[in-house]
This record gives structure tokens, C-alpha cells and sequence, in this order.
């Protein structure tokens, strides 16, 4: 390792005693963008047996949050760039609304980058993407989850890989695993044209429509590898279809207007390939599709597709090339020294140049979420809800957890006709699917 | 309890025993009567409420805010003043004018911060309490009424039957919009010759005009440029909602 990478890996870690930390790249980005139609809130969500008592999930988040010095922050604006301070606040639990994933007020004093709801049984836990990924929120629900249940009474002996307020956090959970990875020498990945977008008109600012499709993880792994394909894989060839059906069966004009790749980004997560205890963001994507103006693709080649695709990128040396384009930009001279409102117009045009506009849609999986012993006797389902996008318009997270798969849909949109297209193709292959919405 | 089952007849996915029309394609489920276990646990709440995390101050709580803290700053001169005059001149002279002036101010700030709704309240608010003002101004000076009869009631009064005219006028007014600002400007300019007149016959002894036909010119033509943009352009404008005022 040369000595100028040595350097960059030391600016990641910050120790939990300083006041302040930089944001990564991907919190750069997301910190610029947020708005009312973005809110880049994601969901976490536990429905436990017995009923939420509120006075103890309070008690169980001021234990744990502690833990999490890294999350017990506040957004503030520097000259050049924003930055995490520490907040002196206390977080509260707040009542459910019907619509999740509420925008934020990230950058007012105070304002923590995440909330805790409750509703009844349900412990829902809203990130602001800009401060973590689908991994390190995860641990933190896990966590509040488990102090909660331990206030409750439960006798807990193992408790695996969930955090416990007695802990010290570890260094490198504060890392910026981007800049720690970053390859300064290797080139750019190639760009990419603009994707087909459903052609739906949005719903008001905040309302957010949620359909759950939960199955047996069994039968879905079954049938997937019949296929023999991943999971992952499959859904991802069937949301592929789904759109491809939506967009061939637009009106003759407004099917030439729109006739454009469709493309989906899959998030990865890249501490897969790139060791990090990091807490932070430390996620990329990749982006298998098909092409309709090259006719329309049948199932099987939609597979075929994704399948090699997804074994030729999901690669460190082509997400290595991502995380270059990302950070380069961001340790460029002029683009330091230029004032963060600035940066911040900028930041939009990039957003859209470079993210939201190349997708049709988003299908993220979590894969297997696992709780030690007595907890998972009293945690029933754990769900992830995706962000809402006013471009893709709908998205998708995928996790499974005991032995039931939770395809959770969200849409800025009145019209449920993907989520349609998609559970129907499920049933057709066999599965049985209950659909729960909000 | 035995759970049972609803399914989607068209969709052919299980649905929540609540639902009447399946979530995906809008079908009326069948047998939705037969299945209510009452044990059923919605998942989300039905408040659609966008709560913030923040309770801030209501509209109205923050206009007596702005309201107590414009009182209490105009306060602070008007005590200075008096007491430098009290200090000076071991009674109270000059300092009438600027304590006069500060209380007409807060009047005339108070009435929109504290009766935003009422028309009447505010027309009044806003009209009488520059009357009152003159007068006392004119009796400050020699304790007699010299020039309030004569100009400074009749100004106010034309001003305030104009601003009604204008108020009215946008009121009743069905497409709001650049038409507004033409009334202003029009009632400007009428004010303007209206005062001209006044003054004009105060010092001249004659009816007359003379500065104010240079405004009213003005107001005119511009205000008529506004109306004809507005008329013109109204079908499909979006200047309502970007000049809004």
C-alpha cells in the first residue's frame, strides 16, 4: 500500500472522542438532494408479539444510543462542506402515520438523522440515508430491539452481533470506507443513457404507498433454483418483466416517446468485498436491464440477462471503479474550495445526471436478517421499507427473516399496476403470496 | 382462532380480512363478509398526518410574538425621547412629536398583527388613527387647529375612501392577479391628485392641479399596461402563483 492511500485511511477514522466528522461521499450526495419529493428516508420495521409499552422503547433508545455516537449527530453546514456534530439532544419516540418515510428537517439544529416510531405492536426505525446504509441501520434496530425486550424482562444470554450500551464503540465504525477503498490510478466506468420511468402522474408530497408481499422463503428459493438462479436474480428478471409489460402496453405514440432501456439498481453491499466495520454508508450498486427497443425480451432471456450480468459486475474490481468515479470528484481541488452552496446546486444537477435518471427502479435485498434465540421468539417479522423516488416513482426491498420472504413495494404513485404485474407473476410460478398494504 | 384465508379471485394473492377490493387490482374481494376475525392487527395507523418532530408556534402565536416584540422595541424610543426632554427642559415639549409619531406607528402595525381577519377592524385600524395623528400634531403646535380642517382631514379623507374603493375593488375582483397591482397604482394616482387639489386651494386660495396630473400620467399608463397583460395573458397564466403577493 502506498503512502498517500495510508493518508486517506487515516482521514476516514475519526476517534469518538472529536465533536465532528465529514460525511462520506454517498452522505455528500444525499445530504444535497433531500427534499420533500426526496426525503431519502428508508424503513426498518419490527412488529414484536405483545403490544408496544412507549415509556420502556424511550428508556431502551436512550440506553442504546449511546452506542451509537456516530448516529447521536446533527447536520451542520460548514463554509465548504456540511458535517455530522455531535447532538446534545435526547431522540424521541413518536407516534406511526399512515405514510411512512416522512421527509426530514435534516438540516435544522437539532434534528437527529433518524427517528423511532411506534404503533401499536410495531417498532419502526426511519434513517436518512445520508448517515447510514441498509446495514448499520439494521444493526441499530437489532439493538434498540434487543435493550427494549431486556427492559421488558426477557432474560437474554447470547446476544450474537447486537450492539449493548455497555459496549465501546469500535474505531473503525466511525470509517469512511469510500475514501479508505478509494483507487486513485483506475479509470472511470463507462456512462450510461437515461432509463425508461413509469409514466404515472405523483401523488401529493408525503403520501406513500406501501403493498408487502410475504411468502415462504422455501418455496421462492425453490423456484428460483429451478431456475438456477439467486434469488435476487429472479425477482430482479421479474420486476424487469413487469416494467418491460407496463411499457409495451402504453398507447402506440407514447410507447416510441418512451422507449428506453430499462434498467434497475441493485444496491450492493460492500462490505461483501471490501472488509469494514464501518456504520456508515458503504453501498453501491449495479444496474442490470434489458433494452425494449431491441424488441420485447421473453422471461427466460430477461434471466439470462441479469443472470450473467450480475456474474460479470458484482465485482470489487468494477464497483472499485464507482467508488473512484464517486470520490474523486469529491477530493478535487477546485470542488473543495468551491462554497458549499454551490456544491449544493451542483449536487442536484449530478444526482440526476449521474442517479436517479439512469433507473427505472430500485429492488434492494437484505437478505437473511437473524436474531439470537429468546428475541426471536418475540420479534414476529422484520420488514424494510425502500426510499421514496419521485423518478423511479416505485421500489422495491426485499429481506426475509424466520422462514418468510417480505417483498415490500413502495410508490409515489396511484397506480398499483407493477406491483400488480410482479405478484401476479409470483402466483403464476407457483407461489402463494399475501399482499398487505397500508 | 382459526384464521381464515381471503384471496383475490383475479390476482390470486392472499389479502388482509379487512380489505374489501383487492390492494392490487381494485376486484371487490368475494367472500370479504364471511372472514372478519376481529383479532386482526392493522399494520399501519390510518392517520395520513405529516408530523414533524418539532412543534412550533402556531400562525397566530407567532404574530402576537412579532407583535409583543415590534411593542415593546417601539417602547424603547419613545422612553429615551421623553426622558431626554424631561431631563432638558424639566417638562415635556418637543418630545410630543416623536412620542406621537411612535404611537400612531404602533397603532397602525398593531391592527394587521392583531385582527388579520376582520375587514372592517383593519380598515378602521388603519384609516382613523393618521386622522387622530394630524389633528394632534396641528393642536401640539399652538393648541389651536390651524391647518387641520382645511388640509389634514380632507387628505385623509381621500385617502381612506380611495384605499376602500381599491380594497373593494380587488375583493370583488374574480381573476386576482397583475389586476391588483393596476388598482394600487390607479388609487396612487388619484391619491396624489387629490392631494395636489387639497394643497393647491390651501396655498393658492383657487381650485387648481398642478405636480400630481405627472403621476397620474404615470399611473395610467402603466397600470393600464398591467391590466391589459393580465386580461391577455389570463387563460393560461401561472403569474398568479408566481407573483403572488
Amino acid at each position: 500500500m502506498n503512502s498517500s492511500s495510508q493518508t486517506e485511511q487515516n482521514q476516514g477514522l475519526r476517534t469518538p472522542n472529536e465533536e465532528w466528522f465529514r460525511l462520506d461521499n454517498a452522505a455528500t450526495v444525499f445530504s444535497f438532494v433531500t427534499s420533500a419529493r426526496i426525503p431519502c428516508m428508508f424503513r426498518l420495521i419490527a412488529s414484536l408479539k405483545q403490544p408496544i409499552n412507549i415509556a420502556n422503547l424511550q428508556q431502551a433508545l436512550e440506553n442504546i444510543i449511546n452506542r451509537f455516537p456516530y448516529y447521536k449527530v446533527n447536520l451542520r453546514n460548514g463554509l465548504f462542506w456540511s458535517y455530522w456534530e455531535t447532538n446534545p439532544g435526547m431522540p424521541v419516540v413518536i407516534e406511526d402515520t399512515k405514510y411512512p418515510c416522512q421527509q426530514m428537517p435534516i438540516r435544522k439544529k437539532g434534528i437527529f438523522p433518524f427517528r423511532v416510531r411506534a404503533f401499536y405492536n410495531r417498532i419502526s426505525v426511519e434513517f436518512h440515508h445520508s448517515i447510514t446504509d441498509g446495514s448499520g441501520s439494521m444493526i441499530f434496530l437489532k439493538s434498540l430491539v434487543g435493550e427494549y425486550l431486556n427492559l421488558s424482562g426477557i432474560r437474554i444470554d447470547d446476544w450474537q452481533e447486537i450492539f449493548r450500551p455497555s459496549q465501546e464503540p469500535h474505531i473503525e465504525e466511525y470509517e469512511d470506507a469510500f475514501k479508505k477503498n478509494y483507487q486513485e490510478s483506475i479509470p472511470w466506468p463507462a456512462r450510461m443513457t437515461r432509463a425508461f420511468h413509469l409514466p404515472f402522474k405523483l401523488e401529493p408530497k408525503g403520501v406513500y404507498h406501501i403493498t408487502t408481499g410475504i411468502m415462504q422463503v422455501k418455496q421462492l428459493l425453490s423456484r428460483s433454483k429451478e431456475l438456477d438462479v439467486t434469488l435476487t436474480e429472479y425477482l430482479t428478471a421479474v420486476y424487469l418483466e413487469a416494467l418491460q409489460a407496463i411499457l409495451f402496453s402504453l398507447p402506440q405514440r407514447k410507447q416510441k416517446r418512451l422507449m428506453k432501456p430499462i434498467r434497475l439498481q441493485v444496491p450492493v453491499n460492500l462490505r461483501r468485498f471490501f472488509p469494514s466495520k464501518t456504520m456508515r454508508n458503504f453501498s453501491l450498486y449495479v444496474t442490470p436491464g434489458i433494452d425494449p427497443r431491441l424488441g420485447r425480451f421473453t422471461f427466460e432471456e430477461i434471466l439470462k440477462q441479469v443472470y450473467h450480468y450480475m456474474r460479470v459486475e458484482v465485482s470489487d474490481r468494477y464497483i472499485s471503479q464507482f467508488i473512484t468515479r464517486n470520490v474523486r470528484g469529491e477530493l478535487h481541488p477546485i470542488i473543495r474550495v468551491t462554497p458549499l452552496f454551490i456544491k449544493r446546486l451542483f449536487g442536484k444537477v449530478i444526482y440526476n445526471g449521474q442517479g436517479e435518471f439512469l433507473y427505472s427502479g430500485v429492488i434492494t435485498n437484505i437478505g437473511k436478517v437473524t436474531l439470537p434465540a429468546p428475541i426471536n421468539n418475540e420479534v414476529e417479522e422484520i420488514q424494510v421499507l425502500p426510499a421514496p423516488s419521485p423518478v423511479t416513482k416505485t421500489g422495491c426491498a426485499v429481506n426475509s427473516y424466520k422462514d418468510k420472504l417480505y417483498i415490500n413495494f413502495g410508490r409515489t404513485i396511484k397506480e398499483a399496476h407493477l406491483e400488480k404485474l410482479f405478484f401476479r407473476k409470483l402466483v403464476k410460478d407457483g407461489l402463494n403470496v399475501k399482499i398487505e398494504t397500508n | 382462532m382459526t384464521e381464515t384465508k381471503i384471496f383475490c379471485s383475479r390476482c390470486g394473492v392472499e389479502v388482509e380480512p379487512h380489505k374489501t377490493n383487492c390492494p392490487l387490482c381494485g376486484t371487490p374481494i368475494q367472500n370479504a363478509e364471511d372472514a372478519q376475525p376481529s383479532d386482526y392487527v392493522k399494520k399501519f395507523p390510518d392517520e395520513p398526518a405529516i408530523k414533524t418532530e418539532r412543534v412550533g408556534r402556531t400562525p397566530k402565536q407567532k404574530r402576537i410574538l412579532i407583535w409583543e416584540v415590534i411593542s415593546v422595541s417601539l417602547l424603547l424610543p419613545l422612553l429615551i425621547t421623553l426622558f431626554i426632554d424631561l431631563i432638558v427642559n424639566r417638562t415635556v415639549t418637543w418630545s410630543l412629536y416623536p412620542i406621537s409619531s411612535l404611537i400612531l406607528a404602533w397603532f397602525v402595525i398593531s391592527t394587521p398583527l392583531l385582527f388579520p381577519t376582520i375587514l372592517p377592524v383593519l380598515y378602521l385600524g388603519e384609516t382613523l388613527p393618521p386622522a387622530i395623528f394630524l389633528l394632534v400634531i396641528d393642536k401640539i403646535e399652538d393648541g389651536q387647529i390651524d391647518w387641520f380642517l382645511d388640509v389634514g382631514l380632507p387628505i385623509e379623507a381621500v385617502v381612506a375612501v380611495i384605499a376602500a374603493i381599491v380594497i373593494i375593488g380587488s375583493i370583488k375582483v374574480k381573476n386576482k392577479g397583475m389586476n391588483i397591482a393596476a388598482f394600487i397604482l390607479f388609487g396612487t394616482g388619484l391619491i396624489c391628485l387629490g392631494i395636489d387639489f387639497i394643497v393647491y386651494k390651501h396655498i393658492m386660495g383657487t381650485f387648481g392641479v398642478s405636480w400630481s396630473l405627472y403621476v397620474l400620467a404615470s399611473t395610467v399608463v402603466i397600470g393600464g399596461f398591467l391590466l391589459y397583460l393580465h386580461y391577455r395573458l389570463m387563460k393560461n397564466t401561472k403569474l398568479q402563483r408566481k407573483l403572488q403577493i
